[in-house]
Parts: structure tokens; sequence; C-alpha cells
């Protein structure tokens, strides 16, 4: 069999007809037959205690069908992927302006919406927590009775002190980094349906069907075997809906009516209530000898993760594991700490933490390059960890390492190879160009302490295609076609004869998350597995029915053919033979596979998710003109060289890539949820400003492939990589132009002009 | 957002009588960009809605052939300029779209700042629906269409239940989305002088990308070439930095009959800092816009200095 006919092809995307003709129907496109629609009532203040709430008037308003508060969660009032410390419904307090006090179900979503206001709650407003280094003091007023800070992580290893001592150059900053929105197109939507028997569909774009279904479970105390969770396709999430969003207040209001019951969030109360990219405040301390090797790298993090923890305390640990990026690094003292504020939510984001510390310390590698008078490109690469290298927090690295030849490949890139010549030609004198540099490493998968897992269907269907299943959902990143690319070629037929099933917990096994750069990996690993059992399958009934050994079946294109048999004898089956074969004799042809994620041989006790075995690698170089009159920053070009370790699509990996580049150039130039005083001010996309097509770069993305040799055909995860050196290489690019070092982002034409102000 | 009935009146005398009846209850709506974000947003609950959309009269761009603006009788105002004779006016219907007065060759001839104006407006989407007529009745001081009518010194028609007038356009903006529009009287349109064939202009925009901007900063600029390095006639009007775009007669004032090079011009658009009172908002802080007025003006000199096609904003 031919075993990459498919993998490593660019195919179209299998969703892509339905996607551009609009046939698709997502979540909050969904409508039943006598279906309510459902409003949530939102805090009135970021940090209060409710003292009363009285719904009798919202209650008898025509068309209201239920009102429901805490008193109506039949169990566990809460949730939270690792502490459900979140309310499903407030009961006696309110930690944020999204916090959700009562849920309405009405005959009309301006009717729902109508009986919100009706709601009568009596709130005792509390001091704001708004900023996280004051929220750790001692005297701080407590978003939780435990105290503010959720989480703290400290890692040393080595003698950091006297590193600093010995080196050559220190050099120490304070790094600021935006509350960053994950703006998917679709808001946290969807419809929750219950059958005569009771059971609950919930139909709801996410990141983990099986997740949202034992979430939804505990706060209806209910079997979850009676819910079903659809999560596919979700129109974006980039982490932003692997939290619970509406599911459970779907199903309360199903459970409580009997009828379907559809919420659709409006943008503002979206950007309200909705996860963000946590902020940090990073210090930084880096050392280097007069040679240029890194020698140390001191590091505290301060995150926001907001009232409630979701996935905060593990964004702190990754943040710490990347702090330190693709360098070998002897001495590292790290400290990470995860604190509430009354400041929205915040959690998961593509790239899960690295983004904010990257940022930092790509530019703690530019500045100490420049000090030493070394080749920025050089210096990394004199650094960077190879093969069998010891890592920072102690780890061998013994998967595939891809940054020299990202590097490499940089080098030769056109913006980089001619950076001499392109700096000297700004379209007008008062405009400045450079060009900028970075890169770095990303942890695919779930890391050490956290057991990662994945499965796969896959069913031989009556017309001689092939049912796969993985739950992984689809949110647009396009991993359902290489699924389909890859269990083509597992099982020798055409992507056209794949039927994905996806993100549905009725209809696949669980597969874990959409998110962590996993799913291709863990997916296409479990198809490798299940597809492996289906040829045996296959093969069985195919001997049987040809008579002859199992030994002597061959796998072809579209079928099998027993071995020793001449060219063109009968003796061969078609797939769709065999379907009918196996119809006829009453037997379901359908296998199931899994996988296993192996791990570094290295943990941090205490530290779940620390440190990862494969990671991911990138580098990306930015061409940009600073304009010095009004401080405007335009990126001209960028090139994006990742190491997805075999591209499965590599239309796929670019199409990843530009995205990737332009969310990282919405977070080093303009994007940052404001919130002073617990009050969002930027509650839509007139002042959440983010880049649109004319703002995007020329991009340009070159494939390194670095074979990893656990991953099916040699990939590994490329999805939140892509947008994250582009920050720091845009910001470096920055100062090459003008010479001012950006430690604060979003470098906001404001900010650039006054830096370049006070530098002048 | 509260339910709301739509008139369709078939004529300019059944609006203002359908507006008159209602009063504030009422409003008009043409493209609709501006007021049914308010309305959604519940900042605006009329009851009735007057669409105008249907009075193609409105529509029009049209050459008024050397003649003084014939509505301006209230005012009385000559269009004459002093030594040039009388250029065309130009009229440009309320309804006229930004796409459509970016593209039109009357405007891009007459007076360019305005159609690089109307070209910098929002997106394709919004410029394909927002009118003239709109961005003047919304008052907005970011409305992108209000300096070049005050550079051009442009005058509104407008209509009520007492007939026409026509406002001087610097006289129409009374504050931040408050018009001199009186209950019951609606915008017919904008006219004013066409530029000499001397005259040079431009309109720059500062906005947070490059597309779908709310300026932080605008500029308009017109003025006679008197020498390849002086003007004369200087008219320009800033956008987003006092209550109401503002027009600048300091700087106008100093640049008249200067001999200008880099340095000098820098000077002058410095000057502008005594014309503009900016406030801080989530757009950009006070100080930042004060320089920023300074800054567009300036590069906007640089660029007719230095012969280069008046570039306006960079956008779409």
């Amino acid at each position: 069999m031919d075993e990459s006919r498919w993998v490593g092809a660019r195919v179209a995307r299998i969703d892509a007809e339905d996607k551009v003709t609009g046939r698709l129907k997502f979540m909050s496109d969904l409508s039943f037959p006598d279906m309510l629609w459902g409003a949530v009532l939102r805090s009135a203040y970021p940090h209060a205690l409710i003292k009363k709430i009285d719904t009798s008037k919202a209650e008898a308003m025509d068309g209201v069908v239920a009102v429901l508060t805490h008193r109506d969660v039949p169990g566990l009032n809460g949730f939270g992927i690792v502490v459900p410390d979140q309310p499903v419904l407030c009961a006696d307090k309110v930690r944020y302006m999204g916090d959700a006090v009562a849920l309405v179900a009405a005959t009309t979503k301006e009717g729902a919406r109508e009986a919100l206001q009706a709601i009568d709650v009596e709130y005792e407003p509390l001091p704001v927590v708004d900023d996280p280094e004051e929220a750790m003091l001692e005297s701080s007023p407590r978003v939780h009775a435990d105290g503010n800070i959720h989480h703290h992580i400290k890692v040393e290893r080595g003698d950091v002190d006297a590193a600093f001592r010995d080196a050559a150059v220190v050099v120490e900053n304070t790094y600021y980094t935006p509350r960053q929105m994950h703006a998917f197109m679709e808001t946290e939507s969807g419809v929750a349906t219950i059958d005569e028997d009771g059971n609950i569909t919930v139909w709801c774009g996410s990141q983990h069907p099986f997740r949202d279904q034992l979430q939804i479970a505990r706060a209806l105390g209910m079997n979850p075997r009676k819910i079903q969770v659809v999560s596919t396709p979700a129109g974006g999430a980039f982490g932003g809906k692997d939290e619970i969003t509406v599911q459970i207040y779907l199903a309360l209001l199903a459970l409580r009516t009997g009828r379907p019951v559809k919420i659709v969030l409006s943008r503002e109360e979206s950007v309200v209530a909705g996860m963000k990219r946590h902020p940090m405040k990073i210090r930084m301390k880096t050392a280097a000898a007069a040679d240029g090797t890194l020698l140390a790298n001191e590091v505290r993090v301060v995150g926001d993760t907001g009232a409630y923890a979701s996935l905060g305390g593990p964004v702190v640990n990754l943040a710490i594991e990347h702090s330190c990026g693709v360098y070998r690094m002897p001495n590292v003292r790290l400290e990470g700490f995860c604190v509430y504020t009354n400041n929205g939510l915040a959690g998961a984001f593509r790239g899960f933490g690295a983004n904010q510390v990257v940022f930092a310390l790509e530019t703690q590698i530019d500045m100490i390059a420049e000090r030493l008078g070394m080749d920025k490109l050089e210096f990394r690469r004199k650094n960077a960890l190879r093969q069998g290298d010891v890592a920072a927090l102690g780890h061998t690295m013994t998967a595939s390492v891809g940054t020299i030849a990202t590097l490499d490949a940089a080098s030769r890139c056109e913006i980089w190879a001619r950076r001499e010549e392109l700096k000297a030609m700004p379209s007008a004198p008062h405009k400045k160009r450079g060009i900028g540099i970075a890169t770095e490493l990303h942890g695919c998968g779930l890391g050490v302490g956290l057991p990662d897992y994945g499965a796969a269907t896959i069913e031989l269907l009556p017309g001689g295609r092939f049912a796969v299943g993985v739950s992984c959902p689809e949110i647009g990143q396009g991993n359902t076609t290489a699924f389909a690319q890859m269990a083509a070629d597992s099982l020798g037929c055409s992507v056209g004869d794949i039927v994905m099933v996806s993100g549905d917990s009725r209809h696949t096994l669980d597969s874990g998350t959409s998110t962590a750069s996993r799913s291709v990996y863990t997916g296409g690993n479990a198809i490798r597995s299940a597809a492996a059992r289906m040829r045996e399958i296959l093969a069985d009934v195919a001997a049987e029915a040809l008579g002859a050994a199992r030994e002597e079946i061959a796998f072809g294109r579209g079928g099998v053919e027993v071995r020793s048999c001449p060219a063109g004898a009968a003796r061969r089956l078609s797939y769709r033979e065999i379907a009918r074969i196996g119809e006829g004799k009453g037997r379901h042809l359908k296998a199931e596979g899994d996988f296993i994620w192996p791990v570094a041989d290295r943990g941090l006790e205490g530290y779940f998710g620390l440190p990862h075995l494969i990671y991911s690698y990138i580098t990306q170089v930015a061409l940009v003109e600073v304009d010095t009159l009004t401080g405007e920053v335009e990126v001209l070009r960028a090139v994006s060289i990742p190491d997805p370790g075999r591209a499965i699509n590599p239309a796929g990996i670019e199409a990843q890539s530009e995205g990737g580049v332009v969310m990282g150039m919405g977070y080093a130039l303009m994007e940052d949820t404001v919130i002073e005083h617990g009050i969002t001010k930027t509650p839509n996309f007139s002042t959440y400003i983010i880049p649109t097509a004319l703002d995007a770069p020329e991009i340009e993305t070159i494939i390194v492939e670095e074979p990893e040799p656990s991953g099916p055909f040699g990939a590994k995860g490329i999805g939140e990589a892509v947008c994250v050196p582009i920050t720091p290489a845009i910001t470096n690019a920055i100062h090459d132009a003008t010479g001012v070092w950006i430690t604060h982002i979003p470098a906001t034409a404001e900010r650039v002009y006054m830096a370049l102000k006070e530098h002048a | 957002m509260r339910p709301f009935c739509v008139t369709v009146p078939e004529s300019v005398e059944e609006a203002v009588r359908v507006l008159a009846k209602w009063g504030p209850e009422a409003h008009v709506i043409a493209g609709g960009t501006d007021l049914l974000v308010e309305i959604k947003e519940d900042r605006r609950s009329p009851k009735v809605l007057v669409d105008i959309s249907r009075l193609d009269e409105l529509r029009q761009i049209r050459v008024e052939c050397g003649v003084k603006a014939e509505a301006g009788a209230e005012t009385g105002r000559e269009c004459k300029r002093t030594d040039e004779g009388e250029g065309d006016v130009v009229w440009v219907g309320a309804l006229a779209t930004h796409a459509e007065v970016a593209s039109s060759p009357v405007v891009r001839k007459a007076a360019p700042l305005l159609a690089e104006a109307c070209a910098h407006v929002g997106s394709p989407q919004i410029r394909g629906r927002g009118t003239v007529g709109g961005n003047i009745s919304t008052a907005s001081p970011a409305g992108d269409v209000i300096p070049p009518l005050f550079a051009l010194e442009a005058s509104v028609d407008v209509e009520g239940p007492r007939g026409v007038r026509s406002v001087d356009v610097e006289s129409f903006f009374v504050g931040p989305k408050r018009s001199a529009l009186a209950p019951g009287e609606m915008v017919l349109g904008v006219r004013f002088r066409e530029l000499g064939p001397n005259h040079v202009s431009f309109f720059r925009k500062l906005g947070q990308r490059r597309s779908l901007a709310i300026s932080v900063v605008s500029v308009a600029f017109a003025a006679r070439k008197v020498r390849p390095d002086a003007f004369d006639d200087v008219r320009i009007a800033f956008g987003a930095v006092a209550p109401t775009v503002v027009r600048a007669r300091t700087v106008e004032k100093a640049l008249c009959g200067k001999r200008l090079d880099p340095v000098m011009a820098r000077q002058i658009s410095r000057l502008a800092f005594r014309d503009v009172m900016p406030i801080t908002d989530i757009r950009g802080s006070q100080a930042y816009r004060q320089e920023m007025a300074c800054n567009l003006l300036y590069e906007g000199l640089l660029d007719l200095l230095s012969g280069s096609p008046a570039a306006g904003a960079r956008g779409g």
C-alpha cells in the first residue's frame, strides 16, 4: 500500500464547501420545534454579596416559562476543569461582572431579555480587587475565602546567584502583557434538547465533549449517560471554549421546561463573561558569558486569572516551563503566581502561558546579543537545545528538536538575508524599517502527571466508505481533514471514502480535547491503531470469503487481494464488496483503537503537566515600518517557519500559520481587553481592536520537517506555536527600526510614539 | 431594543411632515450604520423610523454652474473667493453613500479631500450603506466627512416645517452628537465651492488600524499654492480633538504666505495645539491626540512640499 498518498498532500478541507456556501450549520444556527430562548442574568457588580434574589415579577411575565436561580441547581453548584470554583448560578456572592445569577427561558429572545430586567437582586458591594500584585497581599480583600493566590510554582536548578556574579552581561526587565480575547466569530452559543425519557442533548461548540458531559452531569446530579454533548462544529474556539460556557445553563433550562432551549450570547455579553488570555507581569533577569553562552535565567511571573481558577494554574505552570524557551539554561530560578482578582476570567488560550514569557525572553535574548555585539540569529543558534540536551526544567530532550533547522531556514529567507537592504528603503523619510526574529518551542499534549490518551473508531459503511470517529472537535483548525488523510493512507482508500465523525459524546470514543497542540498527534495515532485492527477484521472477512489463508491477504487501493494470485484473477475484493459480505453475515465491521502519550523522563513533583516530552518548534521573522511621527507600526512582511514534524496537510499548516501570525500580531500591536475597577471598557469590536485583512502582512510559510518518531506519519502539533514568536519578532523589529525596546504590549501607536519621545 | 414602526415617505415634504408630527419620537434613517447600533444598544429608542432611502433626489451629486448657493439665502453667504473668479458650486445629496462620493468624478475633481475622507470611512460594507447626510446628522466629532466640509467652508441644506434653510457647516455642529437641526428638520445635502486649479488639499486620518477604524485624530487641509513652497487661502480642520470638528485658525494664519521648508512646516504644525482641546478616551490620551494633530498636519505638509500626491490616511 502507498503509505503516504494523502498524507503530505495539499488536500482541500473536507468542510470547505459547506462552510463557504453557508450550508454548514453551527450550533447557534440550530432550531427545534417548540424551542424557547434562554438568557443569563449577569452580575451588576464586579464584587458583591448577594442579599436577596426575587424572581416573582419575571415569572409572572407573559411568555416567560422558567426562571432559575442557585436554588434550582440539582447537583453541584459549580464548574471548573481543575477545581469547580465557579458557581453555575451565584448564591451568596458575585466575583466578576460576568457572574451568572439567574436564568430565564421564554418564548421569544426579546421576552427572555426583558424578563432579566424584572429580576430583583439586592447586592452589598464589596471592595474591588483589580491589581494582582496587591491581591497577593494578606491585607487585600479576598475574592475567595482561601485567599487570592490560587497557585504558586517554584523551580530552581543550579547556582543562579553564582552565575549572575560571574556573568559578563546581565539584563533585567519587567514586561507587561495584555488580556487578549479569543475573538472567535461564533460567540458562546447552543441549544439543549430533552426527550420523553429525560435524556438531554447539548448542542454547543466546545473543545472537549466528554468533559463537558461530566461537568454538566455533576451540576445536574444526573447519570452522564443520559447526557449527550455535540461539540462539532465550533465557529472558532482558540481555548476560549475549553471550559464550560453555556452548556450547563442550556441543560438546566431544558430539564426544567422539558422543551428545547437556545442561548446565543451577544458579543458584549461574551466579552464581559468569557475567557481571556492571562495578563502577566514578568520580571526577567538573564545572564550570559562574554562568549555568548547563556548562563542563568531568573523569572517571576504574576498571572491575573480573574475571578475563577479554570486552567489558570496550568497556564502559569506552562509559562514557567516555556520561560527559558529553546535555550540551554544551566541555572534557573523560576517562580510563578496565579492570582484571583475581580477582573473577568482568564484561562486557556492558544499558546497557554507561552506567549507572555516568550515575548519577555526573546526580547532579553536580543538585548544580550546586542550588548555582546553578536548576530541575533547566531546567538540563538549557539544557545539552542539539541536533541539529547537537558532542558531548563531538568528533563532530557529525547524527542525531535527543530530549532536549528528552523533557524537555518530563517537565515536564508529573503527578509533576513536582505535585511540591511530592505531596512534602507523606507517608504517616507520619517519612517523607519526594522527586521526582528524570534523562536520558541511549544509543548504538545498535557505533559507529565496528566495522563494523555486518545481513541478512535473505524467502521466500514454499507457503500464501502469508512466512518472514522475521533472526538477531538473541529473548531476550525482543520483537524478532521488531517484525520481523514491519515485514515485514508492507513486504510488504503481515498479521502473521499472517509466520513469523519467528530466531537460527539454518543457517537465517538473520548479522545480528549482539541487543545494543547494535541489533536492531530493523538487522533492520528489512535486512527493508526484502529486502522491496524480494522485491517485485521477486513482480512478475516476477505480470507473467509475468498477461501484463502489470512497471511495471503494483501491490502491495495480500495480493497484487498490474495497475494499469490496472478494479477487480474477474480481473487480481489473491494471494500464495498467486503461491506456487503459483512452485512450478509450480520457482522458489524467496526474497530476501535487507542493511544497513550509518551512522557518526559522526569516530572516536577506537585506541578501537573510539567514538563513535556514532545515539542513543536518555530522561528518567525518580521519586517516592520514605524512611522516616527505617529508611532504606527506596519508589519510589511512576515516569515513563519514551523517544524510540525511532518506536515500532514501543508495547506492546513499554512492556514494555521497565517492565522497564527495575524493573531500574534494583534497581540503585539493592538489587542487588549481593558478592565478598570472590574468594568470592561472594550465590550465590542469597535473598542476591542483586532487586525483586519488590510492590516495583515504578506506572510510566507516555510515548513521545516523534523519527523517525530512517536507521531502519526512523524507529525506533532502546531496549532499554538504559530502565534507565539511572531509577537517578539515584531517588537524586536520595532527596536531594530528605532532603538526603542518594547516591554509593554500591545505596542499601540501611542505607546510606541511615547517611547520614541522618551528615547529621543 | 424596542419595537418601532418604519414609514417610507415618497417626498421630502412628506418626510418632514412625519418628523414634525412625531417630534423626538421619530428619527430619520438612511444607511442605518450609526442608528441601528444605537437602537440595538438601547441608546436610542425611536417609535418611528422615517426611511428616506427612496428620496432619489437626495442621492444626487451635481455641479451647479457658477451660481450662488441658492438655499443660502438665509445667511446670504457668497461663495466667491478673493481673486480666482467664481468656481462651480457642487451639491452632494444627503443620501449619497461614502462609496459614491469617494468614486464620484465631480467630487474627486472639485474636492479631492472629501473623496479621500469618504474612502476611509469604516469598511467597504459601511461605505456602501452609510451616507454623507448620516455622517453629518450623527455629528460625531470623529465623523470623517466633516473636517473636509469645514475646510471647504461648505453649507448644509436642511428642510423642516418652516421650510428650507442653509446653515454654514461650522455653525451646524453644536457639541458631541449635537447639531443645529431643529425638531422636525432633516439634512438635504451639502454644497461647497469647488477648489481652484491651484488649490491643493489632503485628508489624513489616524486610526487604531487600517480599516474599520474610528479616527483618533483626523485633519483636512485645503489651500492655494502660490509658490512650490508657499500657500494662501489656507483652511484646516481637525476631527476628534474637540467637542466638535474645529477649524485651526492659528495655524491657518501662520501658514498663509510663509515660505516653507520641513523645519518651518514642523514649527507651524506645532501651533495646532492652540486650536485643539482633546480628551482622553479608550482610543487615545489627550496628550497623544494633541501631538498627533500637529504631526498629521506636518506629515501632510511634507507630502505637499515633496510634491508627492496628497496622500491621505492609509486604509480601505
